[in-house]
């Protein structure tokens, strides 16, 4: 599944974010939109998402304008998971995995075969006996993308899902979602901070600040020539001796 | 998990009993003492009982029976659906100014002779929907976008309360000849049922309840936030606005019927959710259930705790209501609600 992004234009009264944006992002790759805070990162996801209302026609999907896509139909086609600062009701892993099968005949099946499916998958079957309220940071995280995957969608949109984790539950996190791309044939787009996370895992980047907006693969993006012009910081490359990727010390 | 199960069957079983119980009550308990055997024969054969206590058995116990029942059910399953709507444990029709809003288009009716407009029982209940309406809708647009937010909501419905009593006092101290009436229905009270009324609102209001009865998945996921819930397919909006106007609709023909009865919607809904989860396949059926029974033995013992005298039944049930609340309050904090 594949997005085109053709001339949107947003703003928020007063404020414009996008002027004439431009993007492509390819099916079954693992794309990060990185810029500093307030660029549009997350507002961008929400166009996709038709959680933000879009009047022209700028936004594809598979080449259909998401405008002609119902509200409740394009969850067939994109699963989201929010940043994590919203509060989350006091029911268990499986009760709460469950609710992505609203639009399916199984919803609330006791034995649910896609709820079975992703516990495996993302290896949690340890928590499914457990209330949201009783999981460390990086489970909940955990049992928040099953929710989002028991939509069996063949793209996942995250927002900033490394946020307030710890660096091994980053980590964790990053390369779930990088097997996940591979193994289930996925197109991810997430915001992300971690540059090095970035470096390491994605294949695209999109870079957003202010109206200066460009993407492409990891390695022709995330340079040190961007890295100043979009976050204003100085950066020094060397080499990740465990994964041999690019690694970035950044200075002010 | 047996254990589990086993004390749930114990939990319906004990609950099934008590509802047969308090119904036996309702119709032999009150100012007339009428034997259980005796209440038997007048609704099967009526022909060997006294016609008085034939009257008060099937003229004023059993349309009272029946009125608190379905007003318990109606006051719980909108407590319930409030609750999830607003993302708020604190929240039921009464609290947010809902049921003041009713009890203030009628008062407004009655003391300017607008009822009589509308032709039959029909006046009482469409003022009360009115602007029960109109409190929803204030609230909702003083709320705004902070839906979530209890602060606000919990203030905004406040304030709406206190206006409205405001008004409603304004209106009562300037009508004095009207004050009695008004005033003893509005703490709540089933001594006015009729079979007219019940035959008048029961089959809409069982009929609204049905409807939500539907929609225990759409309620699911909107324990979720907002974005997560329509990404997840519900059209939240939509569920939203028709979910409020069917519990405002059955609010205000509880306030036509009873007047106002606090604190029913807050109890029932959050014992179920303490016994039995958040689910609302459980939580909608067995606020029903436990709403119509809290609401009968709340009645009975509005007529039959002092004898001779009927104590309104929101005095009662607020009296039941209260303590409770503080104790959710204290239960909030730790997160369990």
């Amino acid at each position: 599944m594949s997005i085109q992004i053709n001339q949107l234009d947003f703003s928020y009264i007063n404020n414009n974010i996008f002027k004439s944006l431009n993007l492509d992002f390819k099916q079954g790759k693992f794309h990060g939109i990185l810029g500093p805070n307030g660029c549009g990162k997350t507002t961008l996801l929400k166009t996709i998402l038709k959680l933000l209302r879009v009047d022209n026609s700028c936004i594809f999907l598979d080449d259909f304008d998401i405008n002609n896509i119902q509200t409740s139909k394009l969850a067939l086609k994109i699963a989201y998971v929010e940043q994590s600062s919203n509060q989350l009701p006091h029911i268990g892993v499986r009760d709460y995995i469950n609710l992505a099968r609203y639009l399916f005949d199984d919803y609330g099946d006791k034995e649910n075969k896609v709820v079975d499916r992703v516990v495996k998958l993302l290896n949690i079957e340890k928590l499914e006996n457990k209330y949201l309220n009783e999981l460390s940071g990086g489970e909940l995280q955990k049992v928040i993308i099953a929710r989002a995957l028991a939509q069996e969608t063949k793209l996942l949109i995250l927002d900033e899902p490394t946020a307030n984790l710890d660096p091994l539950h980053q980590l964790e996190i990053m390369e779930l979602l990088s097997a996940l791309v591979k193994s289930e044939n996925l197109t991810i787009i997430t915001t992300l901070h971690d540059i090095n996370l970035s470096l390491t895992f994605c294949d695209e980047i999109v870079l957003i600040n202010k109206d200066k907006i460009i993407q492409g693969p990891v390695e022709t993006t995330l340079t040190k020539k961007n890295i100043k012009r979009y976050f204003n910081l100085d950066s020094y490359f060397t080499t990740n001796p465990f994964t041999k990727k690019p690694f970035v010390i950044l200075n002010q | 998990m047996n254990l589990n199960k086993n004390k749930n069957s114990i939990i319906i079983i004990f609950l099934i009993l008590l509802g047969i119980l308090l119904v036996s009550l309702s119709v032999t308990k009150g100012s007339v003492k009428i034997s259980f055997k005796e209440v038997i024969e007048i609704i099967f054969n009526n022909k060997e009982a006294s016609r008085s206590h034939s009257f008060i058995i099937l003229n004023l116990r059993i349309p009272r029976t029946i009125s608190a029942i379905v007003v318990g059910m109606s006051l719980a399953i909108s407590g319930a659906i409030f609750q999830t709507l607003f993302k708020n444990p604190l929240t039921e029709p009464y609290l947010l100014g809902i049921s003041s809003g009713a009890a203030l288009g009628v008062t407004i009716a009655t003391v300017f002779n607008l009822i009589n407009i509308i032709p039959g029982i029909w006046g009482t209940f469409i003022f009360a929907f009115v602007f029960a309406l109109l409190t929803a809708y204030i609230i909702f647009t003083l709320a705004g976008k902070n839906r979530s937010s209890l602060l606000i909501l919990l203030l905004s419905g406040l304030a709406i309360n206190f206006f409205f009593s405001a008004l409603n006092s304004l209106l009562l101290y300037f009508n004095r000849d009207k004050l009695e009436n008004i005033i003893y229905w509005q703490m709540g009270s089933f001594s006015l049922s009729s079979y007219e009324k019940i035959l008048f609102t029961m089959p809409i209001m069982i009929l609204l309840i049905i409807i939500l009865l539907f929609k225990t998945k759409e309620l699911d996921v909107l324990l979720l936030s907002d974005d997560t819930a329509l990404t997840i397919g519900v059209d939240v909006k939509k569920q939203r606005v028709m979910l409020l106007l069917i519990t405002t609709l059955l609010t205000s023909f509880c306030v036509g019927l009873a007047g106002i009865i606090g604190f029913v919607g807050l109890i029932i809904p959050h014992i179920v959710k303490l016994l039995f989860g958040l689910k609302h396949k459980y939580v909608l059926p067995l606020s029903l259930y436990l709403g119509a029974i809290f609401t009968l033995l709340c009645d009975i013992l509005s007529r039959t705790l002092i004898p001779n005298t009927e104590i309104p039944i929101g005095i009662i049930t607020a009296l039941f209501g209260a303590p409770f609340f503080l104790y959710i309050l204290r239960k909030t904090k730790a997160g369990i609600l």
